[in-house]
């Protein structure tokens, strides 16, 4: 009896949900049609930008010391999840007619020879000695740690909503005397962008 | 005291500096971290992106499948993090199913909407020796000591992750960190952009949440949520319904501005009121068998804010101010209460000098309450002298992290002082050394001493426990409290081993010896004439409250983590406790041997995380209780399954069942309140999140 009891009810429950469920999808049918499925993970999608990012910034001459030398990769440091599809995205890549150099780094000192800099989460702490050192340095840093932009980094890695946005601190990648195209800048979250114009190309 | 301090930086510093950074990023770093990444750098998945035009990957979204298992690094204590893409695969829908996951906690469901969370033993409705909060606001009860998980209602989706120590926490956290600390740390609000609608519809409960996040600024971002939960009751062992049916609502919000380049501001807050029944049977001198049984309202309503700001100094010290007001309202059979709480908490850091690290932090907090008396003519026998009390706490804490060999060996020493007015002046150190012989190992111990300072209840409570109906007249067993009582002390040793064998295999051990002393005691002083009027002719004995009971546990913890491959992981969790107590020369409570069989001896999880499709994963729990003698609960193995399928970029379904071994089962009873203990049913729901 009891048992027959409890059955009719959850019957009843679940009726219910069914009935509630139906009606919630029905009303989202809508809402759906449109939306393309994707999904890479963060690791892989932070790796092609950092690729991509030598499409839309220019670097000076005098960042390398001479016509042969590679374009210098970093990763700051080696333990990051990133090391290894970047390493992956950037084989065999070239900037212009620079071939592209991977390397991972962990000590401070060795970052004046990178065009690209990416400091893991990890180095959060150390952050503000990183970025001292990069000061007026023809270096491009990139990080996904929070509030990196912020704190005076260039490009930030900022997910929202499921997906990687670019936040990019205009003044300091200025200061780096590195010139952002506009097409990227179009898509980016910009920091001090209103002291300068910028070189966008 | 209460907010999060930085014993080993565990959670305060990262959490603080950086709200959705895992804790890999923090001084010391974490271990045990599983962060959506991909250890299978599937290299079509990077050709294909490698086509995308800069449009596409703005636009791209971010899978949060493939578990990867990170570096082990450098928390000298038995801790772990359950982190957001756990969370989520678990399919768990409140936080007392999430803490299931982790390592050595046991969880327990008493009825449809009362828990028991316990670490390292003292299982009980009143788990009284673990600190729980919720972005460092405290949600301990100072009233009974526990936590009212049935008032925690903060939206799942909006959790980043959960920490969790185990062990004594005193050094950092001040008191009542006895056996863990356990900290539920909300997503920064940049993470929450967007609107979200989560629609759960099931066999037990229906919840529906609504929340919407955005912009304030360029530099401020807030988000503000609602949430509605209902659930259904659970079932007698005769298959009766428990008429234990609850529902609440809750509303909240969060702000964080970037203020400057080294300085953050977040302001946030909540409130909510709950409507819930429960079954109690209570005792009575007014029946023929001496108890009672009622169906009890439990009302309960809260509001809090709370404010914290951080600032990084250009030296690479840093200073915290947090600062919250609670308020809470609950008021059922056994208790009516409302409480205030002012709460304001400074921590500062230096810059490391040489080989030390030192921090300093003070605090303050203020509580006042108001408890009224029951209602004697009807057998409410709940009387607290004072009714109203307020009470003022001044915290100062200090650490010293001390290098002793670069990269290989540290020593960290702290202590907080803390003066309650309970028990005067507290003092919780601590020591803890870790050794690092390669790079993914880590071997750490420690000898540390935590506190709990007695409830306002045991201290100035009384209350009528049981009637004893042996022979005419019977005898009301009343429980009175004592304001001299001491705290509660443990001195813990522990030892530690991690290893990151390689990237798929990481494995992480604790094991533990503690020391309790001056444990709560119930006395008997004898037989006599009741202190109250009663209505029948009766006599009674009063048990006070003393601290004469010792204790001693020993057991370990551990936890693996294999991913034999890209699209599968497995975790196994065990935990091995033995707990002894005993009565000291001058005590004479025997009964509370008791408590050392209400937690679990083994404990045994293995969670496997299957990635089936890109967009489709299968999420399985299997979980082995012991079982609890000391409060007449079998062992059981139960097991629960989560299947989450990303519909599209902006829609996610999952489909949840869990307890699937048992049509219910027993998991805890209640000691103390009356309640009615129920069977936990098995559960079905479907949950629809809706991005838009």
């Amino acid at each position: 009896m009891t048992v027959i009891k409890k059955q009719q009810s959850t019957l009843r429950g679940i009726k219910a949900s069914i009935r509630y469920l139906v009606m919630s999808i029905v009303c989202l049918l809508p809402f759906t049609s449109n939306m393309q499925a994707a999904g890479f993970a963060a690791v892989e999608i932070k790796a092609v930008y950092l690729l991509n990012f030598t499409n839309f910034i220019h670097w000076p001459e005098d960042a390398f010391d001479d016509s042969t030398t590679p374009f210098n990769y970093c990763l700051f440091n080696g333990a990051n999840s990133i090391a290894e599809p970047l390493a992956e995205v950037l084989q065999g890549e070239t900037v212009g007619k620079r071939s592209v150099q991977f390397k991972t780094i962990s000590s401070i000192a060795a970052i004046k020879a990178c065009q690209i800099l990416y400091i893991g989460n990890d180095e959060k702490l150390n952050l503000k000695s990183i970025l001292l050192e990069l000061a007026g340095q023809p270096i491009l840093s990139v990080s996904d740690i929070d509030g990196f932009a912020a704190r005076g980094g260039g490009i930030e890695f900022a997910t929202k909503a499921g997906r990687i946005k670019l936040l990019i601190n205009v003044a300091k990648v200025d200061d780096a005397r590195l010139s952002i195209s506009s097409k990227l800048l179009r898509v980016a979250d910009l920091l001090n962008a209103g002291t300068t114009s910028g070189e966008s190309w | 005291m209460t907010s999060i301090k930085t014993e080993q930086d565990l959670s305060r510093q990262p959490r603080l500096k950086d709200q959705h950074t895992p804790l890999t990023g923090s001084l010391l770093g974490f271990i045990l971290c599983l962060n959506s990444s991909g250890v299978n750098a599937a290299s079509d998945s990077l050709q294909r992106l490698k086509n995308f035009s800069l449009d596409d990957l703005v636009a791209v979204e971010v899978s949060v499948v493939g578990k990867k298992l990170q570096k082990i690094t450098d928390v000298p204590a038995a801790v772990y993090s359950l982190s957001e893409e756990q969370i989520k695969a678990s399919g768990a829908s409140n936080i007392p199913d999430l803490l299931r996951l982790v390592p050595g906690l046991h969880v327990a469901q008493i009825d449809a909407n009362k828990w028991v969370v316990s670490s390292r033993g003292f299982s009980n409705r009143i788990t009284n020796k673990l600190l729980v909060m919720i972005d460092g606001r405290s949600i301990y009860s100072p009233l009974f000591g526990g936590v009212t998980w049935d008032q925690q209602n903060l939206m799942i989706e909006d959790i980043e992750r959960i920490e969790v120590v185990r062990g004594p926490g005193g050094a950092a956290w001040g008191a009542n960190a006895v056996n863990g600390v356990i900290n539920i740390i909300s997503k920064h609000s940049r993470n929450t952009q967007g609107g979200l609608l989560s629609t759960l519809v099931g066999s037990e409960k229906n919840i529906v949440s609504l929340r919407q996040g955005g912009q304030l600024s360029e530099s401020a971002w807030y988000r503000v949520y609602a949430k509605y939960r209902q659930h259904d009751e659970s079932v007698f062992l005769d298959g009766h319904d428990a008429t234990d049916q609850w529902h609440d609502t809750q509303l909240g919000f969060r702000v964080d501005w970037q203020l400057g380049n080294d300085e953050q501001l977040t302001l946030q807050g909540d409130m909510y009121e709950g409507d819930m029944s429960e079954r109690i049977t209570i005792p009575s001198l007014a029946t023929a068998t001496f108890t009672d049984i009622r169906e009890d309202n439990i009302d309960v309503s809260g509001a809090n804010l709370l404010a914290r700001w951080s600032k990084d100094n250009e030296q690479g010290g840093s200073s915290e101010l947090q600062v919250y007001i609670d308020h809470t309202e609950r008021d059922q059979w056994v208790l009516d209460e409302r409480r205030d709480i002012f709460d304001a908490d400074y921590q500062y850091r230096l810059a490391p000098i040489g080989q030390h690290a030192l921090t300093f932090g003070t605090g303050y907090r203020y509580t006042r309450d108001s408890l009224p008396s029951g209602d004697i003519n009807i057998g409410q026998v709940r009387i607290y002298t004072p009714e109203n009390r307020s009470d003022h706490l001044y915290s100062a804490f200090i650490q010293d992290d001390i290098t002793l060999q670069d990269k290989h060996w540290w020593l960290t020493l702290g202590t907080k002082l803390e003066h309650n007015q309970y028990t005067g002046l507290e003092f919780q150190p601590s020591a803890r050394l870790r050794w690092r012989p390669v790079e993914g190992q880590l071997l750490w111990g420690s000898i540390s001493r935590s506190i709990r300072t007695p409830s306002r209840a045991e201290s100035d409570g009384f209350i009528l426990l049981d009637v004893i109906s042996a022979g005419p007249p019977p005898v009301a067993l009343l429980l009175q409290g004592n304001t001299d009582l001491d705290s509660e002390s443990l001195i813990a040793y522990e030892l530690g081993y991690r290893n990151q064998v390689n990237s798929r295999f990481i494995f992480d051990l604790a094991i533990f010896y503690q020391d309790y002393d001056k444990l709560i005691s119930f006395e008997s002083n004898g037989v006599g004439a009741p202190p109250i009027p009663s209505p029948i002719a009766a006599l009674s004995q009063t048990l006070t409250l003393d601290n004469e009971l010792e204790g001693a546990s020993y057991g370990l913890e551990l936890s693996a983590i294999w991913q034999p491959s890209p699209v599968l992981s497995l975790q196994a969790n065990y935990s091995y406790l033995e707990l002894d107590i005993s009565p000291t020369n001058a005590g004479t409570d025997i009964s509370s041997e008791q408590q050392e069989d209400l937690s679990p001896k083994h404990q045994l999880n293995i969670v496997s995380s299957w990635k089936i499709q890109e967009k489709l994963k299968l999420n399985m729990t299997a979980r082995y209780v012991g079982a609890l003698s000391g409060s007449d609960t079998d062992a059981y193995i139960e097991l629960d399954s989560s299947v989450q399928w990303q519909v599209s970029d902006s829609i996610n379904i999952s489909l949840v069942a869990r307890n699937l071994l048992h049509d219910e089962h027993k998991e805890a009873s209640p000691a103390v309140y009356p309640t009615a203990a129920t069977q936990i049913e098995r559960e079905v729901f479907v949950k629809l999140d809706w991005l838009f």
